[in-house]
């Protein structure tokens, strides 16, 4: 299979993904085609040539997020609710959000200097070993960073989504 | 001797510490007696290394009778010629030393009596760590080798007596006295340190030694300079026109009058002025200022004292009286006269106070000298004692009193000899205040022990614990002795005087009177003293029948008298309500003026929020809204570039 | 080989496409989805754009972009939580409490 061939159907995976995601009215189908459009994404890095990272995005994304969301949808209970409507401030937004998508779309049809072939840096392949290295050579006060974000939320989530004991208030 | 001198300083600080920060642990221990046994124990301990201060001193040879020990250097500004740099450092000299063993032996004796005496108080800890803070200050300010360390032990002396004066701050009148004394203290204070300036910039040093090596060879000292001195003399030892505060802070526990504001505390303006002895003897006319202040100060709250009804408040008046005194010394070159009568008065004014306190403690807080009367025969041990006191006070010999005022009336007569006739002047208000003295000392002494009881009925006094007994004795023995051991100047028997001499500026050159008029003074002033005695003891043990007559006959005098030349009436007047004026004023500025500017630019903000606030209306995709239509301007922005 | 312009135009149409439903969901959870989908697209525009350059550094970013998503959605999810606990929905119209 071909890059070609390989981009044209992740991409397609990806987008139809995404699309459902924004119209389906069920969460629960929401997540479920959010998981379609991560494995896409997966596969357009898989075409990019970083098998780590897609390795990573479906593990991480479509493993722990996603089931992170499902607990929740499930937890709550929700049932499905009919059509939402549009509300004056939802409307406006999404004209803007439809403005934007304009305008970032724009360059692509007014510059046909974009659609020239790109071609692969080969100084160093996208292996896991190398990008071990940089994460823990060059990026390693970032790294320690992250990590430390990644603790707050952890701790802060329990925090804010434990039960209240009964001795204090909501 | 680095090291004794420093343990001198660090032993009663250690005992504030202790008992200031864990008194609260301990408070209760040893039947509420530990606190006051770790800062007596502390006390004591300082006192015997003043006597080996002392003895170090003595042992060196008379004409170097000084040692300087640098301990480290405190600021150090650098820089070229005029190179500031203070150092931490103690000096033993004679004068140090007297008045470091009289702080640390009168002190100690108080620190005992004090056991007893708040041994029933709420805050005992706070108490003994106030003192032993008090101690520290004290030792600071006279060990100290610069003035700058000696205004550190100044205002540390003054902060301690702030604390202790309200030390039942929960009585709002002794909360006010330690404000106040605090506050007149202040207005000296700006006086030292303005000449503390003045000093560095003239002679470029601040050290006690230094400085005396500087002012050798100079012609003339500003006469301002040493005034800014005196000024803060007289706000730290209740001279006229500031000594409105001494009487006031007798609402502090009575051990505290005692030691701070009697025997140790307010003598630091003399310790001052016989520090700065070199200096003041160069100041054109600034020692006559000095006597003259002092002179009227003596003779004015002697008067004030003759009618005042509160036992505290007599032994207040009479104590910035004989402090008057020590600055008349000062004032005609007698500066170690003065010293002579620091100590002296130190002895007996203590007993007096640690007497008064005995008094007052065995009638249950009773300060009233009419509701006393006949305690002799209930308290005759603490009668004996301060009756021993009162004598030495009123000047009767061979107690001490005598010899010291003695001294400090002859220097007053021998500078009237040298041609200044002025001075036979300040001599007869000297001699005037010593019957006044006498006078009101009997008056104190009949009005209290002897007569009719006038007590309150349900008030049974019992004699004070041994505790507060002995220190009694001891204070009544060197009030006896005091005057006698250290110099008897008809017969040239001087050690005081010759021990502090190289401490001190000379007097002037001059033949001193001869030995007949010597004697005659001596003489005179012991017939004053025993006349007056006598008059006041009549007066007031009987029927009261004089006095009554007196009173009827001069009866603007007696009400000037009572109400103490209405003095704190007139600062009031003059000082306090002008000044009440201007900061309402500023107040009502405050509140219209800035307050208003204030308040205008707050309504402004308000009414531009109430524009802006719309946009706050707590629906999410009204903020998305906002957010991605930013978005796409910045893109819109950078695609048409 | 594809030219790099159609993988951001890929990255475009997915991030249009998660704004529009941030913008158009009222349900919190789908809006966080969205969210997500506009991070995907961001970590597919490093990777691309890194390809020709250093690629080792896209994907360390896109991990660090992954690192943060992660945690955003354990805190956000917490906060529905939360809100669905005091509210019983996790409708975003009916929560406007925190208005002036």
């Amino acid at each position: 299979m071909d890059e070609r061939t390989g981009f044209l159907l992740f991409s397609a995976i990806a987008l139809v993904g995404a699309l459902n995601v924004v119209l389906r009215r069920n969460p629960v189908h929401a997540v479920l085609w959010l998981v379609g459009s991560f494995l896409g994404v997966a596969g357009i890095f898989l075409t990019l040539g970083s098998g780590l990272l897609a390795a990573i995005q479906v593990m991480v994304y479509a493993g722990a997020i996603m089931v992170l969301f499902l607990f929740v949808i499930l937890l709550l209970n929700l049932e499905t609710p009919r059509f939402e409507g549009i509300s004056l401030a939802r409307g406006a937004s999404l004209f803007a959000s439809a403005a934007t998508g304009l305008l970032l779309l724009w360059p692509f049809v007014s510059d046909r200097s974009l659609q020239a072939p790109a071609t692969p840096a080969v100084n160093l392949p996208v292996t896991a070993a190398n990008v071990g290295m940089t994460l823990f050579q060059r990026f390693a006060v970032p790294f320690e960073i992250v990590s430390l974000v990644l603790l707050v939320a952890m701790v802060g989530a329990i925090h804010v989504a434990r039960r209240p004991r009964r001795d204090e208030p909501a | 001797m680095t090291a004794v001198a420093a343990l001198l300083l660090l032993l009663p600080l250690a005992a504030a510490a202790v008992n200031g920060l864990f008194g609260r642990i301990f408070e209760g221990k040893m039947h509420g007696k530990m606190p006051g046994v770790i800062a007596t124990a502390a006390a004591a301990g300082c006192f015997v290394l003043s006597v080996v201060a002392f003895g170090k001193v003595v042992a060196l040879p008379e004409e170097a009778r000084s040692l300087a020990l640098p301990l480290y250097t405190w600021i150090d500004l650098g820089g070229g010629a005029q190179h500031l740099a203070i150092d931490v450092g103690l000096l033993l000299d004679p004068l140090s030393v007297t008045w470091a063993l009289v702080v640390t032996g009168v002190g100690s004796l108080i620190f005992l009596y004090s056991i007893a005496y708040m041994e029933h108080e709420e805050g005992r800890a706070r108490y003994f760590a106030y003192l032993s803070l008090f101690l520290f200050s004290m030792l600071v300010l006279v060990l100290g080798d610069n003035l700058v360390l000696t205004f550190v032990g100044w205002e540390g002396v003054g902060l301690c007596s702030y604390l202790l004066i309200g030390f039942d701050y929960g009585k709002s009148s002794a909360a006010d006295a330690g404000r106040k004394a605090f506050l007149v203290n202040r207005i000296g204070d700006v006086g030292f340190l303005i000449a503390m300036f003045w000093t560095w910039s003239q002679y470029g040093t601040l050290d006690h030694l230094a400085l005396k090596v500087a002012l050798v060879g100079v012609a003339a000292v500003p006469a301002l300079l040493a005034l800014g001195y005196f000024v803060g003399a007289t706000g730290k030892s209740a001279q006229l026109p500031l000594f409105v505060w001494l009487p006031d802070a007798m609402a502090g526990p009575t051990p505290v009058s005692a030691l701070i504001h009697a025997a140790t505390m307010v003598t630091a303006g003399i310790y001052l002025l016989c520090r700065l002895s070199p200096l003041f003897v160069l100041a054109e006319g600034v020692l006559d200022v000095v006597a003259w202040v002092g002179a009227l100060t003596a003779l004015f709250s002697g008067l004030i004292a003759l009618r005042q009804r509160d036992i505290k408040k007599v032994l207040a008046y009479s104590t910035v009286s004989q402090l008057g005194y020590m600055f008349l010394g000062c004032g005609v070159h007698a500066f170690s006269s003065a010293a002579f009568h620091v100590v002296t008065h130190a002895f007996f004014k203590a007993l007096l106070f640690l007497g008064a306190g005995a008094v007052i403690h065995a009638l249950h807080g009773e300060q009233d000298l009419w509701k006393m009367g006949g305690l002799k025969k209930q308290l005759p041990k603490t009668a004996r004692a301060m009756k021993i006191g009162a004598l030495a006070l009123a000047g009767i010999p061979p107690l001490a009193g005598f010899f010291s005022k003695d001294e400090i009336l002859g220097a007053a007569f021998d500078a009237g000899m040298h041609g200044h006739v002025d001075k036979f002047v300040l001599w007869g208000v000297g001699v005037v205040t010593a019957a006044l003295t006498a006078f009101y000392s009997a008056r104190l002494i009949a009005l209290c022990f002897e007569g009719e009881s006038r007590l309150a009925p349900d008030v049974h006094p019992h004699e004070a614990p041994a505790a507060m007994a002995i220190p009694l004795q001891v204070l009544a023995a060197l009030s006896v002795v005091g005057g006698l051991g250290l110099g008897i100047e008809a017969v040239g028997w001087m050690p005081l005087h010759h021990w502090l001499a190289p401490s001190l500026a000379g007097a002037p050159e001059g033949a001193h009177p001869s030995a007949f008029l010597t004697w005659a003074l001596l003489l005179l002033a012991a017939f004053v003293a025993v006349l007056f005695w006598r008059v006041g003891s009549a007066w007031f043990r009987g029927e009261f029948e004089a006095p009554r007559r007196l009173e009827l006959q001069f009866p603007r005098a007696a009400r000037a008298l009572a109400g103490r030349f209405w003095v704190d009436e007139i600062y009031d007047r003059a000082v306090v309500r002008p000044l009440r004026g201007v900061a309402e004023l500023c107040l009502e500025f405050d509140v219209r003026v800035v307050d208003g500017l204030y308040r205008l630019a707050a309504s402004v903000s308000a009414l531009l929020a109430t524009g802006v606030r719309i946009l706050q209306n707590g629906v999410v995709h009204a903020y998305a809204f906002w957010f991605i239509a930013g978005a796409a301007f910045f893109l819109w922005l950078a695609t048409r570039a | 080989m594809v030219p790099q312009s159609w993988y951001l135009l890929l990255s475009a149409a997915l991030f249009t496409l998660g704004v529009a439903g941030f913008a158009a969901r009222r349900n919190s959870l789908v809006m966080f989805m969205s969210v997500e989908l506009m991070l995907n697209a961001a970590n597919v525009a490093f990777v691309a754009c890194a390809r020709a350059h250093e690629p080792v550094r896209g994907t360390v970013y896109a991990l660090f972009v992954i690192a943060i998503a992660a945690s955003e959605v354990a805190v956000g999810l917490a906060l529905v939580l939360a809100l669905f606990r005091l509210k019983r929905t996790v409708n975003a119209d009916e929560i406007r409490e925190l208005r002036a």
